[in-house]
């Protein structure tokens, strides 16, 4: 056998994500079809002495990374039996600047080559089309971004303020994001860093954590994007603070629209965390297979201690599919951890509305006993009162299990009114999330 | 909103596909339900070559068809249900409304009585016994002020949710074509990108052999329908289009492929500036392909499975540039030239 030093080389900032990539490893011999050997999960950074130890039999193999972002990257590698085994090196696209990688390798900014494309495009494209990104990218004099920090109380007071402007969202109705806050928040600005089309948010490390609730407000000309920012953020693997910033955007794959007026603009909130980073990711792009089997190792880490409850609610959106899966009659284990993990975050932690919708959703759906309605019903209703969900899965889930009591309950015979007007405002809400983020984004704009 | 020329195509398209190239030992192909609204008749050819008149794409009729869909699926948990939609959406956020044909018939709102609620039917359909259940939305999900005043209402969801669980969840992916807020392009006369990438995806890009025969998984299946409808949208007015997918957390082997896949392959010099003086050979898989260079952008190639050699010539260029040997595989593969 012959030892294999396994890794993503990609430049970020100095650090290195802890199984930031999945990659694929395949026979590929020159006469012969390739057959998968394995799929394991890889560091991705520019340490090279971070890596994957595999023991491969000698002969070719390839290794294809699918990145977060979606990019493809692979390599045919002959490995041979030597003493001092074979390093092997993904090397992907890079990002248009060194300061974007990070955002690049999660997927919220377009890569290097990805960005000449675009920008042929726009050349190409007639009319309007070639000053539109001056417009909405990082040069906008009237783009800016305004951290609010929110003492907690129940029912929440930014939700309890936003429902009725969304119930009431029309075009042209003037809006001041700072009517969503009560008095005694706290608010500043954040500083942008400018990498047209981009625009960075980067929140202060070294804010004390606490149960205050963190959004950031980034507004341009008359548009707001409220999102929901997991902040301050400890690393789930022990290691202190992580940078928790925003790119905002423009939907840079729109710059060809026919008219500067479809061209929207987004902002993407994420944490660099060197565990999880890559996993919220992969959930994020619809890749929930990926998520899970890079979460896999860092189970126990995330829901035992709870150093960081927001991490462990995007961990537990990860695997509460999974979850249910394995409650059923054919389900493959019978680790049952998890309903103790899920009580936990729920209880623990009443400023984190997360916690309790995995809780109301796992009581509807697990397969080992009948639905739970009268506990869903308390779990998803307190989740409401709790606000705005930290995670766009979290919004869905939310609004799914409303509905799903909503509809029992008439079914009954009896409609649950609390119910119903829940699932009213959260369906409100959940037409204007920004389905493609992470974190909760929305829209305070009608369009 | 006028009837759209795409859908019907992009219906029959699928159908077509359906009747002719579905492969699943799993789940044998059973039965097809098929509502077309074309403006110019809704006929429809299957591959034996018979013609018939197929039921408008009504509200009532949709009901019909899914209430009859759900219950044929509802005889065994083993079956498989596929969803098939192409036309007129609304939607933003995590919401998207189906139109029929008749929506707009009513004033106001109350069209939405002829409109489907899919969140809503998306949920509702876990009560049914089928475990496996695809669907695929090629719809615009973009919000309009009409759709702002519906906030308390997204239409009819034919099959309301319940809490009742069946002792094994459902593997239940959902493909939209367009990202919500997003419009999702047809065009007039051919199918819609989003068919185009789906049915190309069938083909090959969506393809995995992980288990030794060519199969098309659900999650793989959006990896291919990705790539391609990037390249069809590439340098078009619908380049802001992009596939979402949902609820691929279970994947299952949807498709079996008859023959080995078709891979696109983008070729490229790095700066692409050299593309349009460069000629291209590649050879390895059957006859050598000398493809003519492209005006801008890369190379795009469909080439079955197989190993190849790419051969780059450049008149610029005193000596030629290194060859490079790629194996062509699922879902897609990009070769780069270094230009010194």
């Amino acid at each position: 056998m012959s030892h294999v030093r396994l890794r993503v080389d990609k430049y970020l900032e100095g650090e290195t994500v802890e199984n930031g990539a999945l990659v694929e490893v395949r026979t590929a011999e020159p006469s012969g079809r390739s057959r998968l050997i394995e799929k394991v999960p890889v560091p991705v950074g520019s340490n090279a002495g971070l890596y994957r130890s595999l023991d491969l039999a000698p002969g070719r193999y390839e290794f294809t990374a699918h990145m977060p972002s979606g990019e493809l990257i692979s390599q045919t590698v002959d490995v041979e039996e030597q003493p001092g085994g074979t390093d092997v090196a993904l090397r992907g696209a890079h990002s248009r600047r060194e300061s974007l990688s990070w955002q690049h390798l999660l997927g919220k900014v377009a890569g290097r080559n990805d960005f000449e494309i675009l920008r042929g495009a726009t050349r190409s494209a007639v009319h309007k089309a070639p000053g539109s990104y001056a417009t909405y990218g990082g040069d906008s004099a009237d783009l800016d971004a305004r951290l609010w920090l929110v003492p907690p109380a129940a029912p929440d007071p930014v939700w309890s303020r936003l429902d009725p402007w969304l119930a009431q969202l029309a075009p042209g109705k003037p809006f001041h994001p700072a009517q969503l806050f009560p008095a005694d928040a706290k608010s500043d600005d954040v500083p942008l860093q400018r990498e047209p089309p981009y625009a960075i948010a980067r929140l202060e490390r070294g804010v004390p954590a606490g149960d205050r609730r963190a959004y950031l407000v980034c507004s341009q000309d008359s548009e707001a994007i409220l999102c929901a920012m997991p902040y301050p953020w400890t690393q789930t693997d022990g290691s202190g603070e992580a940078l928790v910033e925003a790119t905002i955007a423009i939907d840079e794959e729109g710059i060809e629209s026919s008219s500067v007026e479809e061209l929207g603009w987004s902002v993407r909130p994420g944490v660099r965390d060197r565990r999880m980073g890559s996993i919220l990711s992969y959930f994020s792009s619809g890749d929930a297979v990926s998520a899970r089997e890079l979460i896999r190792p860092a189970r126990e880490l995330l829901f035992e201690k709870v150093q960081n409850p927001i991490a462990a609610a995007g961990g537990g959106y990860v695997l509460v599919d999974e979850w249910v899966r394995d409650s059923s009659p054919s389900g493959g284990t019978s680790d049952s951890r998890w309903t103790y993990w899920i009580d936990n975050l729920s209880q623990w932690f009443p400023w984190l509305p997360d916690g309790a919708i995995l809780r109301g959703w796992l009581a509807l759906r697990r397969r080992d006993k009948p639905p739970d309605l009268a506990k869903a019903r308390a779990a998803l209703l307190e989740a409401e009162r709790r606000g705005i969900p930290f995670y766009t899965a979290g919004v869905r889930r939310l609004s799914d299990g409303l509905m799903l009591l909503a509809n029992e309950a008439r079914r009954n015979g009896s409609p649950d009114p609390e119910i119903e007007a829940a699932v009213a405002r959260v369906r409100r809400l959940a037409w204007q999330v920004d389905p493609r983020q992470i974190f909760t984004c929305v829209r305070l704009f009608p369009s | 909103m006028g009837q759209l020329s795409s859908a019907p195509i992009s219906a029959r398209e699928f159908a077509t596909w359906f009747l002719s190239d579905f492969v699943n030992p799993s789940f044998p192909r059973a039965s097809l339900d098929l509502l077309l609204s074309d403006a110019g008749g809704n006929q429809f050819t299957d591959t034996t070559g018979q013609t018939q008149t197929v039921d408008r794409a009504t509200f009532s009729n949709i009901d019909t068809a899914v209430l009859d869909w759900f219950q044929r699926g509802n005889a065994s948990p083993d079956n498989l249900l596929i969803l098939f939609y192409c036309g007129h959406g609304l939607g933003k956020g995590k919401q998207t409304i189906l139109l029929a044909e008749d929506f707009g018939k009513l004033e106001d709102t109350l069209s939405l009585r002829f409109a489907v609620d899919f969140d809503q039917f998306y949920l509702g359909m876990d009560q049914c016994e089928a475990r496996q259940q695809c669907f695929f939305v090629d719809a615009c999900r973009v919000g309009t002020p009409f759709a702002l005043n519906t906030l308390d209402s997204f239409g009819n969801p034919l099959i309301p949710p319940g809490a009742k669980v069946a002792p094994t969840p459902r593997s239940a992916p959902v493909f939209y074509s367009a990202v919500p807020g997003a419009t999702a392009f047809g065009r007039p006369g051919k199918t819609s990108f989003f068919t185009e990438a789906l049915l190309n995806a069938f083909r090959g890009a969506g393809a995995d052999d992980a288990t030794g025969n060519w199969i098309v998984p659900t999650d793989a299946l959006h990896r291919g329908i990705h790539v391609h409808l990037q390249r069809s949208v590439a340098r078009t007015a619908a380049q802001g289009q992009l596939s979402l997918a949902d609820g691929l957390s279970a994947p299952f082997d949807l498709h079996h492929l008859a023959s080995d896949p078709v891979v696109p392959v983008e070729v490229t010099c790095s700066p692409d500036s050299h593309n349009a003086g460069g000629t291209l050979r590649v050879s390895g898989n059957g006859p050598q392909l000398t493809p003519p260079a492209p005006a801008e952008g890369p190379w795009d190639l469909d080439l079955p499975y197989g190993r190849y050699r790419f051969e780059l010539g450049l008149p610029a260029l005193g000596a030629p540039l290194n060859p490079v040997d790629r194996e062509v595989r699922p879902p897609y593969r990009r070769v780069e030239f270094l230009v010194p």
